[in-house]
């Protein structure tokens, strides 16, 4: 188990820790008889139920720091709002940045779980036409086929006709904002959650595979005659209102995994079978390292040398996002995570009960997750100390770069055969969990 | 096939002859050996053939560019697409780990990138080896651009020759690629070579769990194909497979088909008339979609002009029940069923 010293050399959760994030090796995350008394105590499992108790406590504090960093990026909008200037536009970034790295870690939960996967959409939908939402160069804008609402440009607009609806757009709330999603029809009309934000602070990404992110000026939430891009007040509502948004939607999750609150999404999971909580668990971690993160958000950007299909591509934030999603699988692996705040959470975990059946498999499951660990962090070394970010890196003829990202999607391959083979450890063989009629 | 699968299901439960099977075997080979001979070789070596015929046409066409050799290279296109349908349905779980289908067909293309990416390609004055490039580039939907998207047909049409010139090298790359795989399955090939490993060791997935992971990993996909297209609120005929050729329907009927046969040959090969008769749901299940299909255009496109968005939704559904079918199966026969590409999208 990890001690609260070898954590902070882990990484804090502030983005940069990523730089100096190492692996918590196998035999820490083991090993249960190396705890001192400065370390967090060590839970194995008596009961196998604890474990999916604690799957949700782990669940309750990643989207509590969701939460709270989300907080946190509405205040430092606030202040550009109030003050535009570079250096509030770039706190106010920062504080997205930071945002997302519980937040990516939350989505581990996505699959598995139909409370969270439900909802999600409205908070991290992506690729994003981002022409629904603001101005955009036409010359470097690639759309949605049959996307009518792809070039709407809400904050100009005080009314939108879309495939034959009259909108009235005057009053910007949340609810008209959620109510824009799929507009038309289409999942890339996205109006909300993240990656809304992430394009109102950085704009368009007009570098392709060249260096650079979106270069959005800070003068486009300015007041007056120094307002650029036009519509610089409506602009500032946008971002405000998308935010008080995320933050309730936030709170309505946080809401869903508290212990103390009778008939939410928590109480439906534990008075479920171990198996089948145990199999929500599984499905989630294998889901997100295969056909997500190595597929959806690395191999197709990669094969298509595709920016558009990078996952933060505005604000070139993508190997962050992908370090984060892994560290999430890890986290309920391990049953351990680090808080926004320093604190740590352990307790039973899957890696234990693994464990207990075969250690020696054990300790070969747990190599393939620091394997796949070691390779995003590669990815995010190149963009914090080398400079070259994820959509330089799957630039077509880089074989350097390639190798780079095509490296960390084997990894994450190997990964999910490692869960799978956990999986058949302890007994779960059908890995689908039923639920109902949900389709993840 | 449909029928044939149907009399194995009745002599199953009204002769309770435990030598049906056995009868019909040939104890020669293991059932893994089977899937091999009988299943994926034929249809490699199908779709080197069809292949290799495209790339022939594509190379007359360009030396005498005239309508009837265009309607032969695009008959000779919708070929090899089926043809390449067919074997992916049954070796995707091989073509899955490095995601091997993209080489041959790049969907979902919601974007465009295809046709953005070819128009780039030709403008490069010094463009790197195809093979070496995107394999958007290198595929089926590269070349469905050239022979069926309208701009691209024009300039072939004007005999525009840097369209001709990679219309070949698209389909030289093709060709390659399909044999690649070909040779994969060979007895010296690495898809051979793992796939004996992964039998001999403690995680064997055995015949039936090469099919139900088959089918599970196909179906996510055909669940994928059906609902993009219809939507939530509308339907987006972009969204469907092969929309510029016109034929996302007959892929589907394609793959069923293989299944058909994947489902057929697991039935033949089971130890007892008890585990041949757990297969009967799916059998079911694949026999009301074939009845569904039966009368179905060969695309999105016509159905939806036809007024027959209802069938399609109904498609859907029994999409659905089949996925349940095998979940249950592999549950009755204890085979686990791994993660495959598709899920989380």
């Amino acid at each position: 188990m990890m001690s609260n010293s070898s954590l902070a050399t882990a990484g804090s959760l502030i983005l940069t820790s990523a730089l100096l994030a190492g692996c918590d090796s196998v035999e820490e995350t083991l090993n249960t008889s190396s705890n001192t008394d400065e370390s967090p105590s060590v839970h194995i499992a008596e009961n196998s139920s604890d474990i999916i108790a604690h799957y949700a406590d782990i669940a309750l504090a990643t989207y509590e720091d969701a939460l709270i960093t989300a907080k946190a990026l509405k205040v430092a909008s606030v202040e550009l709002v109030n003050s535009p200037s570079e250096e509030s536009l770039a706190l106010a970034k920062a504080a997205w940045k930071a945002a997302r790295v519980p937040y990516q870690q939350s989505e581990v939960f996505r699959f598995g779980n139909p409370v969270v996967d439900d909802w999600e959409g409205q908070l991290n939908a992506w690729p994003l036409d981002e022409g629904l939402i603001d101005y955009v160069q036409s010359t470097h804008y690639d759309y949605e086929m049959g996307n009518d609402g792809a070039l709407a440009n809400i904050i100009s607009s005080p009314e939108l006709t879309v495939s034959g609806e009259k909108l009235d757009l005057n009053n910007l709330t949340p609810q008209l904002l959620a109510d824009l999603n799929e507009l038309g029809g289409s999942e890339a009309n996205v109006a909300t959650g993240y990656h809304a934000v992430e394009f109102l602070l950085w704009g368009q990404d007009l570098n392709g595979t060249a260096p650079g992110a979106g270069n959005r000026p800070a003068t486009d939430f300015s007041q007056g005659a120094d307002c650029t891009g036009g519509n610089c007040e409506r602009r500032s509502q946008y971002l405000l209102t998308a935010l008080d948004l995320l933050i309730s939607d936030l709170e309505y999750m946080t809401q869903q995994w508290q212990p103390e609150i009778k008939d939410n999404y928590r109480s439906d999971l534990l008075s479920e079978s171990v198996d089948q909580g145990f199999r929500k668990m599984l499905f989630g971690m294998g889901s997100l390292s295969l056909g997500e993160l190595a597929g959806e958000r690395m191999k197709v950007a990669l094969e298509a040398n595709s920016t558009e299909d990078e996952h933060d591509c505005f604000s070139d934030n993508t190997h962050n996002s992908h370090f984060y999603n892994n560290l999430g699988i890890r986290n309920v692996y391990t049953g351990q995570y680090q808080r926004v705040n320093g604190d740590v959470i352990t307790g039973p975990s899957l890696a234990r009960l693994v464990a207990e059946k075969d250690e020696e498999q054990a300790l070969a499951i747990l190599t393939d997750f620091d394997q796949s660990q070691r390779a995003l962090q590669k990815l995010v070394d190149s963009a914090e100390k080398d400079g070259i970010f994820f959509d330089q890196l799957i630039a077509s003829g880089d074989d350097k770069g390639n190798n780079l990202v095509k490296s960390a999607i084997s990894s994450l391959v190997a990964q999910t055969s490692a869960i799978e083979e956990a999986a058949g450890l302890i007994g779960i063989q059908q890995l689908n969990p039923d639920t109902a009629d949900h389709q993840f | 096939m449909k029928m044939y699968l149907k009399l194995i299901i009745l002599s199953l439960s009204l002769t309770g002859c435990d030598q049906f099977f056995p009868e019909q075997l040939d104890l020669s080979r293991s059932p893994m050996t089977v899937l091999l001979e009988d299943q994926i070789h034929p249809r490699y070596t199908s779709l080197v053939s069809e292949a290799s015929s495209l790339r022939n046409l594509a190379s007359e066409f360009c030396l005498n560019p005239d309508n009837k050799n265009f309607g032969l290279l695009q008959q000779q296109w919708r070929t090899t697409m089926l043809s390449w349908q067919s074997a992916e349905a049954v070796s995707q779980l091989m073509l899955e780990e490095n995601m091997e289908g993209w080489r041959f067909q790049f969907w979902p293309d919601k974007k465009n990138l295809t046709g953005r990416k070819v128009e780039e390609r030709l403008k490069s004055k010094a463009p790197i080896p195809l093979l070496s490039d995107s394999v958007i580039l290198q595929g089926l939907s590269a070349s469905e651009y050239l022979l069926f998207d309208t701009k691209a047909n024009n300039a072939l049409a004007l005999k525009k020759t840097e369209y001709c010139q990679f219309l070949i090298e698209n389909t030289e790359a093709l060709f390659a690629n399909s044999m690649e795989l070909q040779q994969n399955w060979e007895k010296s090939g690495s898809y051979y070579i793992k796939l004996m490993a992964m039998e001999r060791g403690k995680n064997a997935l055995g015949l039936n769990g090469w099919v139900l992971n088959s089918l599970d990993a196909q179906t996510s996909r055909l669940k994928k194909e059906l609902a993009l297209p219809l939507g939530k609120n509308r339907t987006n005929l972009f969204m469907a497979e092969s929309w510029r050729s016109r034929q996302s329907l007959e892929n589907i009927r394609t793959v069923l088909a293989a299944f058909d046969a994947l489902v057929a040959l697991a039935i033949e090969q089971s130890a007892s008339q008890e585990q041949a008769a757990v297969w009967q749901n799916i059998v079911l299940e694949l026999d009301n979609l074939s009845l569904s299909m039966q009368n179905l255009p060969y695309d999105f496109t016509t159905a939806i002009k036809q007024g027959r968005a209802d069938e399609l939704r109904s498609l859907k559904e029994q999409i659905n029940s089949l996925s349940t079918q095998i979940v249950r199966t592999a549950s009755k026969l204890e085979i686990p069923l791994g993660f495959n590409s598709s899920d989380g999208d």
